[in-house]
């Protein structure tokens, strides 16, 4: 493959690329000078970025050059966690990682061999081939769904046969964000809610922490974490109760005409014998009967409304019925894929079927599709608790798979930028499970956490080392294909795609993988958009796969049980779960007495904080400069009831273990809360949270939310 | 002509962009590693506000670079003459090679503009004065997610801070800079 970054001069030149710190995939252009990486920005005229890139994205020559990172194949030489390796080539390497798999699935079977995804190894293609060679394999990848955005999409998906990832901000009149914070995720999209603000749209923020994008907010509503299912069902019941649903789509599109069972459900007709009234939501989730009602008023009664939820809904086990819920509201109101609303769009552009092997996997009973919105194994999968999950993603679920090492079925494990030993509820117990793995291989940039207890670690090339196609966008969706192209390489980094190219060939699969080539498979991929390599590479501007349109369902249906919106989900009514959502608490709450005693705070955790992503980019001296430590948020009252000032060291308990983070007091945060930043591995909310209790539909752990005390160290 | 800024506080999430965008443009050096916990210089610097209690708590952010005055004190008080005013973009300057780094200057500035890195010598935002010549923006400028920071003439700024019920801050100094 052509490498632009070879060409040396000291002219400065620029390359038209895709940053690829995050899964967000912003334009960018990559200037060097002399072979080297110098600058990276935003691209001027991109109608999706308007130029803009987020501090994460600027620190790009930082985090390409960190002394930090692992530049050549390495093999343990010491116990498990001792941190002692011996240099090792890429040929070796994956000899010996290709003779212990094959050796695994020859004495097991292929599913003894667990191919793990984590975020960082970014979605789209390096997704889609790692797939491919699974496939090859006799398995299914496996982790990696179960964490984060899959459970809630999964309960959108159920409702409205896809997830309506774009948002008509140009066109819209009302912007709620839920439990999302764009100026952590999608900060390159904030000027056209700014700009959606100066035309006269309203902005409502719903969120336990009034901060950032939050405190711009025409109305903020705080939420005790967790109980964002009462607020959408106490919404939802508003709007039938005052008749302010959306008729003509109602009775014609969804199936439930008049709305005459989610009627008597919202009204007491549900397992519990509860009226979901906002007096009732008012006790649960802090938030008075007045703004639920005006709430729901304001956004049934605005035609033109978008509301976007994020991972504010997420790390509890009512995450896919809250996701449900939301995804009810937007259809009952007639919001669902309207003009200046929350629109369908395909997850990526149209793929090659044949790309996936799916024909080599055993058990070809089709099992009844839901959802084509994500690429989904049309067959069962043995071992699998949440075939729901499967099926929206094609990933075994995270607690499977950990399931499948704790029973012994697993043998050997090959993750792929995933950090579970900080990222995963009770990183011990983690830690205890893989131990139990005969081998393990880690392809990451760095030796992180989860790398030191591998037999192998790989070094993974950053965005900046890699030629690869690119579509996966968030929020302001245009369905166009980039390339994202090679600028640097350092060490022997290499690249997913070229790692699983190599490994699949070295397994004996060449039969699938005829050459070493990526652009051979992205071609191969593409097959059914006409478009090339050859010709993204002549067009640094993109190449549009598609379109973005209103109302897709006049003309293809709701791609669901009875080709209508699923208010009442056939799907999950065929699995013995609630067809309509059931009030449960997503996780510990003080209203619990029992529960309460002893530890009556409530500790929740999210994002780190605009300049990071998950547990990443910690070692970036620029990001890092800006949140030297974590620090937990704690409102005034509650902080000095404690005898707790700014900065003093806090000790956070729960039953199930203990961590130790500085105190930032804030009238960000209410009473009785402590806010621990994700991420941190010394300060890891996961030593204290949740990692039993799961949502029965997804298999998503409740680790987001947990009861605590504290106390001033 | 005097170049300024224009500082939208309606827009400004706190997203930190404009400072690392800054940083990355004039390569500052981190501090992080030879003192943990330590900042190396902020050209622009993001700060937090925060007003009232819970619930009804008010949180700003407000991007702060240098703000190019009028009648700079810095220049005013700087013994070795290092620092100078433009006469065509009225952008101020400090010629490193001249400053000794007595540290008069941040004594002086009303905002806290001057920064020292390692050298122990002064430095601060210069507006991209060549960035400004090629024609583009300054870094902070085109980089900023929430566009809420922009930069021209004192004509051109006084118009866009009137669309936004903004104004030219007050002071002694004349700062050049609209919010």
């Amino acid at each position: 493959m052509a490498s632009n970054f070879a060409i040396q001069n000291d002219e400065e030149r620029s390359v038209r690329s895709v940053c690829g710190i995050c899964h967000n995939h912003c334009n960018i252009d990559v200037f060097l000078r002399g072979g080297k990486v110098i600058r990276v920005e935003g691209v001027q005229n991109d109608p999706r970025t308007k130029g803009s890139l987020c501090s994460k994205g600027l620190a790009a020559v930082q985090y390409l050059n960190d002394p930090r990172r692992l530049l050549y194949p390495v093999k343990r030489i010491g116990k498990r966690g001792e941190g002692k390796w011996k240099r090792i080539s890429w040929d070796d390497a994956l000899n010996e990682i290709a003779e212990k798999f094959n050796s695994i699935k020859r004495k097991y079977e292929p599913q003894a061999v667990l191919f793990c995804r984590g975020q960082a190894a970014s979605w789209g293609f390096s997704y889609d081939i790692l797939v491919r060679l699974t496939h090859a394999f006799g398995t299914e990848p496996c982790m990696g769904s179960s964490e984060c955005f899959v459970p809630r999409v999964l309960g959108e998906a159920l409702t409205n046969g896809g997830f309506a990832m774009h948002h008509d901000f140009p066109k819209t009149d009302l912007i709620i964000l839920w439990g999302y914070n764009p100026t952590f995720c999608t900060p390159t999209q904030q000027h056209f809610i700014f700009d959606a603000k100066e035309r006269g749209a309203r902005l409502i923020v719903i969120d336990p922490i009034r901060f950032h994008i939050g405190a711009k907010a025409d109305l903020f509503v705080y939420i005790e974490p967790g109980t964002d299912l009462a607020l959408a069902l106490a919404m939802m019941y508003v709007i039938v109760e005052e008749g302010l649903w959306n008729q003509e789509f109602v009775n014609e599109w969804t199936n439930d005409p008049n709305l005459k069972e989610l009627k008597k459900h919202l009204n007491g007709c549900n397992r519990d014998g509860i009226v979901y009234s906002p007096e009732w939501a008012e006790s649960i989730t802090g938030i008075s009967k007045k703004i639920i009602t005006d709430l729901a008023r304001e956004y049934a009664k605005t035609k033109r409304a978008c509301m976007l939820t994020g991972h504010g809904l997420e790390g509890r086990i009512n995450v896919t019925q809250t996701g449900r819920a939301t995804a009810i509201l937007k259809s009952i109101t007639g919001h669902l894929d309207a003009e200046g609303c929350d629109v369908l769009v395909p997850s990526g552009p149209p793929r090659n079927p044949k790309f996936f092997l799916n024909e080599i996997m055993v058990g070809k009973t089709l099992e009844e599709k839901p959802v084509v919105n994500f690429y989904i194994p049309p067959y069962p999968v043995k071992g699998v608790n949440y075939p729901l999950l499967m099926m929206c993603v094609g990933q075994v679920p995270t607690p499977d798979a950990l399931r499948w090492i704790d029973e012994g079925h697993a043998k050997a494990a090959f993750i792929q930028g995933g950090n579970p030993l900080v990222m995963a509820p009770q990183p011990e117990e983690i830690r205890k499970t893989f131990d139990k793995l005969s081998f393990l291989v880690v392809v990451d940039p760095y030796i992180s956490e989860t790398a030191q207890m591998a037999d192998i670690v790989l070094p993974a090339a950053t965005y900046l080392e890699r030629t690869e196609i690119s579509w996966w966008k968030f929020e302001w969706y245009l369905p166009f294909l980039y390339l994202r192209q090679k600028v640097a390489q350092i060490g022997e980094a290499r690249s997913e795609i070229q790692i699983t190219i190599d490994l699949a060939r070295k397994l004996g699969l060449e039969e699938y993988f005829p050459t070493d080539d990526p652009v051979y498979y992205m071609d191969e991929i593409l097959r059914p958009t006409g478009i090339t390599v050859a010709e993204l590479q002549k067009h640094p501007e993109g190449i549009p796969y598609g379109t973005i349109s209103y109302q897709k369902y006049k003309t293809e249906g709701i791609n669901l049980p009875e080709g209508k919106v699923n208010i009442i989900s056939r799907i999950l009514e065929h699995y013995n779960f609630d067809p309509l959502p059931v009030y449960v608490d997503g996780s510990e709450t003080p209203r619990k007495k029992d529960l309460a005693r002893g530890y009556p705070i409530i500790a929740f955790s999210g994002r780190a904080g605009p300049m990071f992503v998950h547990c990443q980019q910690r070692s970036i001296p620029w990001l890092r400069e800006l949140r030297p430590d974590p620090l937990a948020m704690i409102n005034p009252k509650t902080a000095s009831e404690y005898g707790i000032t700014h900065g003093d060291d806090v000790l956070v308990e729960s039953p199930r273990g203990k961590i130790k983070i500085k105190a930032e007091v804030t009238n960000k945060i209410g009473p009785m809360q402590i806010y621990i930043p994700g991420g941190w591995v010394e300060s890891n909310y996961n030593n204290i949270g949740i990692s039993r209790d799961l949502d029965p539909i997804s298999g998503m752990a409740n680790y987001m939310t947990c009861l605590c005390r504290i106390s001033k160290l | 002509m005097q170049m300024g800024f224009f500082f939208d506080i309606s827009r400004c999430t706190g997203c930190y962009s404009c400072e690392i965008a800054c940083k990355q443009k004039n390569n500052l050096k981190p501090n992080a590693e030879a003192n943990p916990g330590s900042t190396g210089p902020r050209w622009r610097r993001v700060l937090e506000f925060e007003a009232g209690q819970y619930p009804e708590a008010q949180i700003s952010y407000v991007s702060l670079p240098c703000l190019h005055c009028g009648k700079p004190v810095c220049l005013q008080v700087c013994p070795t003459k290092a620092i100078s005013k433009s006469i065509e973009t009225g952008i101020v300057n400090v010629d490193k090679t001249k400053c000794i780094g007595c540290r008069m200057c941040i004594i002086a500035c009303p905002f806290g503009a001057p920064q020292f890195g390692d050298s122990g010598l002064m430095e601060k935002c210069d507006l991209c004065s060549d960035r400004i010549k090629q024609g583009k923006s300054p870094a902070c400028v085109a980089a900023c997610p929430a566009k809420a920071i922009k930069f021209g003439s004192l004509e051109e700024l006084e118009k866009l801070a009137r669309e936004k019920a903004g104004k030219k801050l007050l002071g002694a100094t004349q700062p050049s800079f609209f919010s």
